[in-house]
C-alpha cells in the first residue's frame, strides 16, 4: 500500500493545482482571456509554458528509459526536443505575435484562414487535424499518467485514469490558459528543481559519468558512441531525419505554437529561446544520464529491474529507490512525475476545446454566437475531449510510444509545410495549402502506420510525408492564381524572419 | 578518453550543444523589437 507521506504531499499538489484553478476562473470574463490568457502571459509563465507544454509525458520515464537501453546514440534526443521551443519562438513566434495582436487572432487556424483566404476550408481543415492528432497524442499522455499513478497508488488502471482526468479537467474548464500556464509554472518549476536535485546524486551513486562510460563501453562500444554505423535507427541519416521530426515537428504542434500568442510583449522573443533551450536541455541531459547511471548499477547488480514488458522505463524509479532510499525524496520525486505528464496534458485539452469552440463552432457554424456561448462550448468540449480520450486510455495500445511517435511525425508532415510557407513565401497560395495539409495527413498517417507496424524505412517516416507535403505546396501554387499583395503584406508574409 | 567517453563521441555530441548555444546566443544579441 502506498505510504501516508506520499499519498499526502501527492495530495496537496492535486489540491494546489485545482486552487489555482480556481483563482483563475476569477479572471476568465471573456473568450480571449480563456484562450489566450487575456495575451498577458509575463517572461517567464510564457518560457516555462513553453518547456512544459513539450515536455511530455514520458520524459522522464522514456528519455531514462532510452538511455538505458542505447546509451550515448540517443543523446540526440536532447538536443532536438529543447530546441522545438526555440525553434518555434524563433520561426513561427516573432510574426505570428506580431501580425496576431493586429488582427486578434485567437488561434494559429485564425492567421492560416487569413493568410490564404479560406475562412471555411482552411480554418476547418486545419482545425480538424489539429484536433485529430492532439487526440491521439492527449490518448498517449493519459495513459502515462496512469502508468505513473498505478505505479505510485498501487490502484486499478481506471480508478488512476479517472483521478487524473478529474483533477486536470477541473482546473482546466474553470481557469482556461491561465490556470493551464500557472500550473504549468508550478509543474515546471518543480520538474527544474526536482531533477536538478535528485539525477546527480543517482549519477553519483552509480560512480560518476567516467565510470558509467566505461561500464556502458564494456556491454557494448555502441552504447559511448555519438551514431550507430548500420540497422535502421541512430544512423546519421536517421539522425536527420529524427531531429527535423522533432524540432520542427513539435514546435507546429497546436498544443505548443498557440502559446506564441499569449506572450504580453514581443521582447521576450529576444531571450526566450535561449533560456528555453538551455534549461529544458539541462532537465533532459540529467534525465538521460539517470538512465545511464541506472545501466550501470544493473550491470553491476546494484539495482534489479521489474519483469515488465517495459522494464527499462522503470530505470529512473528504480534508480532513485536505490540512491536516495528516503520516503519524502520519493513522494517528492512522484509528484515531480506527475507533473511532468501532467504539464502536456492540460495545454492538450485546453487547444482541443479552443480549436471546435472558436474555429470550428464560432467560424464556421454559427458566427453569431455570443462570447458566453463559445465559452461554454470550449468548456463542454474540454470535458469531452477527457472524457474520451480517458475512455480509449483505458486500454491503452501495446505499443504507447508508437502513438506518440507517429502524431510527433504527423503534425510535422500536417502543420510544418502551410505555416513555414505561409509566413515566408509569398508565392504559397489557398489551394497549394489546402493540398499540402491534405497530402501531409494522409501520407503521415499512413506511413506512420507502415513505418512502425509492418517494416521500417532508412529515415523516419515523416521526412518521407513533409517532403509529399513540400512538393504539392510548391506545384500547386505555382499553378495556381496567386494571393491578394495585400493579404501578404497584412499577414508580413516575405523572406525574412524580423519584419522590416 | 573524456569523461569516459571516446574523443569523437566528447567532441561531435559537445560541438552540437555548444553550437546550437551559440546561434540562440546570436538570435538574441541580434535581436530587435518592433516599436512601431
Amino acid at each position: 500500500m502506498i505510504e501516508p507521506v506520499t499519498a499526502g504531499i501527492v495530495a496537496l499538489y492535486l489540491l494546489v493545482l485545482v486552487v489555482v484553478g480556481a483563482w483563475a476562473s476569477r479572471k476568465i470574463h471573456n473568450t480571449e482571456d480563456y484562450i489566450v490568457a487575456g495575451r498577458s502571459l509575463g517572461f517567464w509563465v510564457f518560457t516555462i509554458l513553453m518547456i512544459s507544454s513539450i515536455c511530455s509525458g514520458m520524459t522522464l520515464l522514456g528519455v531514462s528509459g532510452l538511455g538505458f537501453t542505447s546509451g550515448w546514440p540517443t543523446i540526440w534526443e536532447q538536443l532536438f526536443v529543447p530546441l522545438a521551443a526555440s525553434f518555434c519562438i524563433i520561426v513561427f513566434g516573432v510574426k505570428l505575435h506580431r501580425i496576431s495582436k493586429k488582427n486578434d487572432y485567437m488561434t494559429v487556424e485564425d492567421y492560416l484562414a487569413n493568410r490564404f483566404e479560406s475562412p471555411r476550408a482552411m480554418r476547418g481543415l486545419a482545425a480538424f487535424a489539429g484536433i485529430i492528432v492532439s487526440l491521439i497524442y492527449l490518448i498517449g499522455q493519459y495513459t502515462a499518467i496512469s502508468i505513473v499513478l498505478v505505479w505510485l497508488f498501487e490502484v486499478p488502471h481506471w480508478q488512476a485514469l479517472l483521478l487524473a482526468g478529474f483533477i486536470i479537467t477541473a482546473y482546466t474548464v474553470v481557469g482556461g490558459l491561465y490556470a493551464v500556464s500557472w500550473t504549468t509554472v508550478i509543474q515546471g518549476g518543480l520538474l527544474i528543481v526536482g531533477v536538478i536535485a535528485i539525477a546527480p546524486v543517482l549519477i553519483m551513486k552509480a560512480g560518476g559519468l567516467s565510470h558509467i562510460n566505461e561500464v556502458m563501453a564494456g556491454v557494448n562500444p555502441t552504447m559511448v558512441q555519438p551514431y550507430l554505423i548500420s540497422g535502421n535507427a541512430y544512423t546519421p541519416w536517421f539522425l536527420v531525419s529524427f531531429g527535423l521530426m522533432l524540432t520542427v515537428g513539435l514546435a507546429c504542434a497546436p498544443h505548443v505554437i498557440n502559446n506564441v500568442l499569449a506572450a504580453k510583449e514581443e521582447r521576450y522573443f529576444k531571450w526566450s529561446p535561449l533560456i528555453a533551450f538551455a534549461a529544458y536541455a539541462v532537465i533532459m541531459l540529467l534525465v538521460k544520464f539517470a538512465g545511464f547511471a541506472g545501466r550501470t548499477l544493473v550491470e553491476e547488480g546494484q539495482i534489479v529491474l521489474p519483469s515488465v514488458p517495459n522494464a527499462q522505463d522503470y530505470i529512473f524509479v528504480s534508480g532513485i529507490q536505490y540512491a536516495i532510499p528516503n520516503l519524502w525524496v520519493w513522494s517528492f520525486f512522484a509528484v515531480i512525475v506527475l507533473a511532468a505528464v501532467m504539464s502536456t496534458t492540460d495545454r492538450l485539452m485546453l487547444t482541443v476545446g479552443t480549436m471546435f469552440s472558436w474555429d470550428i463552432w464560432k467560424n464556421i457554424f454559427r458566427p453569431e454566437a455570443s462570447d458566453r456561448e463559445i465559452l461554454l462550448v470550449s468548456r463542454v468540449s474540454v470535458v469531452l475531449a477527457a472524457g474520451g480520450t480517458l475512455l480509449l486510455a483505458l486500454n491503452p495500445p501495446q505499443m504507447l510510444a508508437w502513438l506518440m511517435w507517429s502524431a510527433i511525425g504527423i503534425m510535422l508532415s500536417t502543420f510544418a509545410v502551410p505555416l513555414i510557407a505561409g509566413l515566408y513565401w509569398r508565392g504559397a497560395t489557398r489551394q497549394g495549402a489546402i493540398a499540402s495539409m491534405v497530402i501531409g495527413l494522409v501520407a503521415g498517417g499512413s506511413l506512420g502506420y507502415w513505418y512502425y507496424l509492418v517494416e521500417k524505412f532508412p529515415v523516419h517516416f515523416s521526412l518521407y510525408a513533409v517532403i509529399l507535403s513540400a512538393v504539392a505546396m510548391v506545384v500547386v501554387s505555382l499553378a495556381t492564381h496567386k494571393t491578394d499583395h495585400r493579404v501578404l503584406d497584412a499577414t508580413l508574409t516575405g523572406g525574412f524572419i524580423q519584419p522590416r | 578518453m573524456l569523461i569516459g567517453l571516446p574523443f569523437e563521441t566528447f567532441a561531435i555530441v559537445g560541438t552540437a550543444f555548444l553550437g546550437a548555444t551559440a546561434v540562440l546566443f546570436a538570435w538574441a544579441m541580434t535581436f530587435k523589437e518592433d516599436r512601431a
